[in-house]
């Protein structure tokens, strides 16, 4: 079947991705996951100033 | 290999010159260093001359994963730096010539890829020098194509990439280059608009793709699209939980440079983003930022992120995907790949384009285009070198029960 350009973009990134800007979604479940992202954007930081130290590249990066 | 070739490359290509030991991010330190055969055997030799002060056989290691004779082996790295970096500049190179230096280490931060009887040229944006080159010059991805006589590189360092799997591959990429181009939208739209057309485009066939992204731009030029792209709203705390998450799981995978790790610090501290942060607090940060100096910003220098992802697209045979399925890559075509191809080209313009949020809310005004370069080259070197960012984005995006393209799409928008 076809769509229209514009109503076959709406099927596509549509009303679901419409954001209500009123809400960010700030509920205790959020703030949980939140903080515990943060504490492992911490934790990565620190391992990687630790193994920059330490120097070790396990071979994920090649150039 | 035919002695005229098809070479296809952008203006930046020919003015590269490394700038060696005033180099501020050395491709000699970082990351693993692969060895050709040819090269690891005349490291063998013992009758070379010591460098530096080390025969050349016990700087090299054969490598437990190589899948063919360009990966064979690799540098035993001291710490993270080259054995044979010294001062700055590559010792073997130094004492004993260009010769005796790998093909990969000749090359970059080149890129050949030689596929269907053309050789593609461009740049790595992981190289400092390299990035300025792309990013800075509004006329740097202007393409050419001309035929040359002889191969122009070490045949080493050119990447034979299996012929390409329709006549059409050329095309239509210049298609989708010229949407990234087209300034009649703000480039999230038009990035946006192109993960719509990928659905239809991995359906299609052959010429066909090229008919549907004409249409496409067409349709993009003349506003067809604008009713619902102007309704959609950016949603910033999902932009930054995915962005984060990202991230943090590319960080604590291996080693990232320091150049990086500095950007997403200036990321952290410009959002304020501490163990007490509530995602509102971050989501209004983020988006004054965004609105205050961030698109300002990209407004007066709208060739910046387009080469970026020009330069991508160029490179990795976008919409389709370059993969290395065995010995030699190739360009696969399949649906999923396309798909994917989307995915990816979004998750990194979005990571990129929210630390530059980030760090637009630290320095403000004071942003400028010597951090963004820097932005995108430390990035570059930690996330499009890696061998595992792809997957992890990828399965990332297709956890969720939303569409993967909508979510990609989410984050992009301003």
């Amino acid at each position: 079947m076809k769509h229209p350009p514009n109503e076959a973009l709406e099927m596509l990134i549509g009303p679901a991705t419409l954001a209500d800007p009123q809400d960010t979604g700030d509920h205790p479940s959020k703030a949980g996951a939140l903080l515990r992202l943060f504490r492992r954007s911490q934790a990565a930081l620190e391992a990687m100033i630790d193994r920059g130290r330490r120097a070790a590249i396990r071979g994920d990066l090649i150039r | 290999m035919p002695d005229v070739h098809t070479v296809r490359q952008p203006q930046y290509f020919e003015r590269f010159r490394c700038i060696g030991s005033d180099c501020e991010d050395t491709c000699c330190d970082g990351w693993g260093i692969l060895v050709d055969r040819e090269t690891y055997e005349k490291y063998q030799n013992p009758l070379i001359q010591r460098v530096p002060g080390e025969s050349l056989s016990s700087l090299v290691e054969i490598n437990p994963a190589a899948t063919s004779s360009v990966d064979y082996a690799k540098f035993r790295l001291a710490g993270t730096r080259c054995p044979a970096l010294e001062g700055g500049l590559c010792s073997i190179q130094q004492v004993l010539g260009e010769s005796y230096i790998a093909d990969l280490c000749s090359s970059f931060p080149r890129v050949l890829n030689v596929t269907s009887g053309a050789i593609e040229r461009s740049l790595h944006t992981s190289c400092p020098e390299a990035a300025r080159l792309i990013l800075l010059d509004p006329e740097a991805m202007v393409f050419s194509e001309h035929p040359e006589e002889n191969l122009p590189n070490r045949s080493g360092s050119l990447t034979l990439i299996g012929d390409a799997p329709e006549d059409c591959v050329n095309e239509t990429r210049s298609i989708a280059m010229d949407v990234i181009r087209d300034r009649s939208h703000p480039l999230w739209q038009r990035i946006v608009s192109l993960g719509f057309t990928i659905e239809k485009l991995s359906t299609a066939g052959g010429t066909a793709r090229i008919g549907i992204l004409q249409d496409h731009v067409r349709n993009l030029r003349t506003g067809a699209f604008d009713d619902v792209l102007s309704r959609q709203k950016a949603d910033p705390a999902l932009q930054i939980e995915i962005v984060l998450e990202l991230i943090v799981a590319r960080i604590g995978t291996d080693y990232t440079s320091s150049r990086f790790l500095e950007c997403y610090r200036e990321f952290m501290r410009g959002l304020d983003w501490t163990a007490e942060s509530s995602m509102d607090d971050l989501a209004t940060r983020y988006q004054s930022a965004c609105r205050t100096y961030f698109l300002p910003f990209v407004q007066t220098h709208q060739h910046f992120f387009e080469n970026f992802v020009v330069n991508y697209i160029f490179r990795t045979y976008f919409p389709w995907r370059r993969r290395k399925p065995g010995p030699v890559p190739a360009i696969d075509s399949g649906r999923a790949a396309m798909t994917d191809a989307f995915l990816l080209l979004a998750v990194h313009y979005a990571i990129i384009r929210a630390v530059m949020i980030g760090m637009a809310a630290l320095y403000k005004d004071q942003l400028n285009i010597d951090l963004a370069v820097k932005l995108v080259q430390s990035y570059s070197k930690a996330f499009l070198h890696s061998s595992s960012f792809d997957d992890v984005a990828l399965e990332y995006l297709r956890k969720s029960p939303e569409d993967p393209i909508r979510k990609a799409a989410t984050l992009v928008m301003d």
